[in-house]
């Protein structure tokens, strides 16, 4: 009865617009109330805002944010754009494939999914529609590419997903690189799948010398230094991932600089931004405990657990299950929500399975991606939509080809978790 | 920066209100943003001093986690929540009769104000009660817990009163039918939705705000 209380709480103060952090600490408050009277919800009320915050490690999520804000203004996307624009060269689509490797490339030194469609929608859109594309298939490929950042490392979601799950960051973002790159082939192959079947969507691309070929590599160097020194930190163990998190913030500081886009107004609108973010991320880490508390001594969890593990079905089939929920969750829930919400409950169960927490990360997150793209809540195409003043509906239908992509990919990674699991096991 | 946001808002004797708050916000988001840089300064000099002359400073841990961290979430509360930097789902909200939405947004706020006073005066027994005991970590340099707590309680406390205001604001808007305190900014999406559906005829309140919030971003 309680539990049912609850939950409705929860659903009409999101449906009416209370901040996901607050609707979440209010229902579990109703909760922990009913559940347990005063003492009970006094003592939590005491000890979890505190807790949430105080933590060494959970700076790693400030950091890489900062980082991303520092490198959108040092307008190292353009550079990389031009780039893998003149490698793709002479081909039908051109410009829209190299959206997705100017895609991955700026979701390895950003490790924010919407900052990466912003950033693209201004650079590469531009460019397509000038030359005549489809502006379905140029929205879409934008809103798609961006979600890249989620997974190749640096990346908040999978922090995010460590944090909650108490599972390694490091092995998480390393795990991150592999299904990263086979997504952005992916993306590469369905928008030529789409210029096969429709040609008049995208022209042909220019053919560049090798001249111009080498000379715009130039433009690739900055963020090959923030890849190195990120990820390279992290992968060979030098930096913890908050460490190499820092100094990743402190080096894109230092690009903005040297390219002098970086103005004393500047800095204090990029730190207040990441702040505030960060203040929602952990309000909504704050709201989660107070709820999670409720779920934990109403003992849902345990019972869903016991549930499941009663029923005569194989593992997989249960997983299926769990990733059918996670891609409807992700069209209408925030994705930073849902892994809060979520993880708390399921891992226990999907660990109970048998599956390795490293791999369900990771495919969570490729979840989170498809989420970013579908109606109603996809933040992306709401960052392509507000860029570009294209409707919405034509932006949605655009990124559908690559939903049905991400989910073939999902099933690739679900049969062969080695894809997943490969590169973190050679740390 | 917040007077785009009064834009949609008609002027009324709560409005000094929001402008005292704010300006407190914005003083606490300055602490907060400077906060935030000092970590990532710190986590610098850290590693350069482990790895290039084998001496970290050791206290940034303990630094970092109970104070810098504590400082930019708590100080950065209200603001966020003022700057609508919260995520929050406002797809039904939009289709409510306008008196009902800020009916159902003052029990919300409400609600949010007797959770959060509530935290406030937890954090402020516990700052209390490390004052008179003399609280300290065990970590090398025994840093005193109350700043802690005083962070979590003065944050905290200006998000109340936020809340607090927001839970009179809907009253009243509910009340006059008019809209008297800030409403989150149409998000692209809606705005993207009103515009091809053609329903901004039929909204033209909603139309007012989706070109307000056009000219601010």
């Amino acid at each position: 009865m309680t539990v049912t209380i609850v939950i409705i709480a929860l659903f009409v103060l999101l449906a009416v617009g209370i901040p996901v952090a607050l609707a979440m600490a209010v229902s579990g408050a109703i909760g922990l109330y009913l559940f347990g009277g005063m003492t009970i919800l006094a003592g939590i009320l005491k000890t979890s805002p505190l807790s949430s915050a105080n933590s060494y490690e959970i700076i790693t999520i400030p950091m890489f944010i900062l980082m991303a804000e520092f490198v959108i203004i040092s307008g190292i996307a353009e550079g990389l754009f031009r780039a893998a624009m003149i490698w793709v060269g002479r081909v039908r689509g051109g410009l829209a494939m190299a959206t997705a490797i100017a895609g991955a490339g700026f979701g390895a030194i950003s490790g924010s999914s919407t900052a990466a469609a912003a950033t693209l929608s201004s650079t590469s859109i531009p460019a397509m529609l000038s030359h005549g594309y489809e502006p379905k298939l140029a929205g879409g490929v934008v809103a798609i590419s961006g979600t890249l950042a989620m997974l190749i490392p640096p990346s908040i979601a999978l922090v995010l997903f460590g944090v909650i799950a108490d599972v390694s960051v490091s092995e998480l973002l390393i795990a991150g690189i592999i299904p990263g790159i086979i997504i952005m082939l992916t993306i590469i192959a369905t928008v030529a799948v789409l210029v096969t079947i429709n040609p008049k969507a995208a022209p042909i691309g220019q053919a560049y010398t090798m001249r111009e070929k080498f000379a715009s590599l130039r433009g690739v160097g900055p963020m090959l230094v923030l890849f190195a020194v990120v990820t390279g930190l992290i992968y060979s163990g030098i930096a913890t991932p908050t460490e190499a998190s820092g100094i990743g913030a402190f080096v894109a500081m230092l690009l903005a600089i040297r390219v002098r886009k970086l103005s004393l107004m500047g800095l204090w609108s990029c730190l207040r931004r990441a702040a505030q973010t960060t203040c929602m991320i952990l309000f909504v880490i704050l709201g989660a405990h107070i709820f999670g508390y409720f779920f934990a001594l109403s003992r849902v969890t345990n019972d869903l657990i016991g549930w499941v593990g009663g029923m005569d079905v194989a593992p997989i089939v249960v997983m299926i299950v769990l990733l059918i929920i996670y891609l409807i969750l992700g069209a209408f829930m925030d994705q930073v929500a849902i892994l809060i919400l979520t993880v708390p409950v399921v891992l226990p169960l999907v660990l109970s399975l048998g599956f390795d927490p490293v791999w369900f990360g990771v495919i969570v997150v490729i979840t989170a991606e498809v989420g970013m793209v579908t109606p109603p809540m996809g933040m992306n195409v709401f960052v392509v939509a507000r860029y570009t003043g294209r409707p919405l509906g034509e932006l949605f239908r655009g990124t559908f080809p690559h939903v049905i992509a991400h989910i073939l990919v999902i099933a690739l990674m679900t049969a062969f978790p080695a894809l997943i699991l490969w590169l973190p096991s050679t740390m | 920066m917040s007077a785009d946001l009064s834009t949609g808002v008609e002027s009324s004797i709560l409005t000094p209100i929001s402008r005292l708050l704010s300006l407190i916000e914005t003083a606490f988001a300055v602490i907060a943003s400077v906060c935030l840089g000092a970590i990532m300064m710190i986590v610098v000099v850290d590693v350069v001093l482990r790895y290039g002359f084998n001496s970290p400073l050791g206290w940034s841990y303990s630094l970092i986690g109970i104070y810098l961290m504590v400082a930019v979430f708590f100080l950065m509360l209200s603001d966020t929540l003022q700057m609508h930097h919260h995520v929050a789902i406002d797809m039904l909200m939009h289709q409510l009769p306008h008196r009902l939405r800020h009916l159902f947004l003052a029990i919300g706020y409400l609600l949010s104000t007797i959770i959060i006073a509530l935290i406030v005066w937890q954090a402020w027994l516990r700052w209390m009660g490390a004052v008179s005991a003399d609280e300290r970590v065990a970590a090398v340099i025994p840093w005193p817990t109350w700043i802690a707590y005083a962070l979590v309680t003065t944050g905290s406390a200006l998000l109340v009163l936020r809340t607090a205001y927001r839970t009179v604001g809907h009253v009243a808007s509910a009340i006059t039918g008019r809209t008297l305190v800030e409403m989150p900014p149409v998000t692209a999406g809606e705005t993207a939705a009103i515009e091809t559906e053609g329903v901004d005829a039929a909204h033209p309140e909603a139309r007012a705000r989706t070109t307000k919030t056009k000219d601010s971003t």
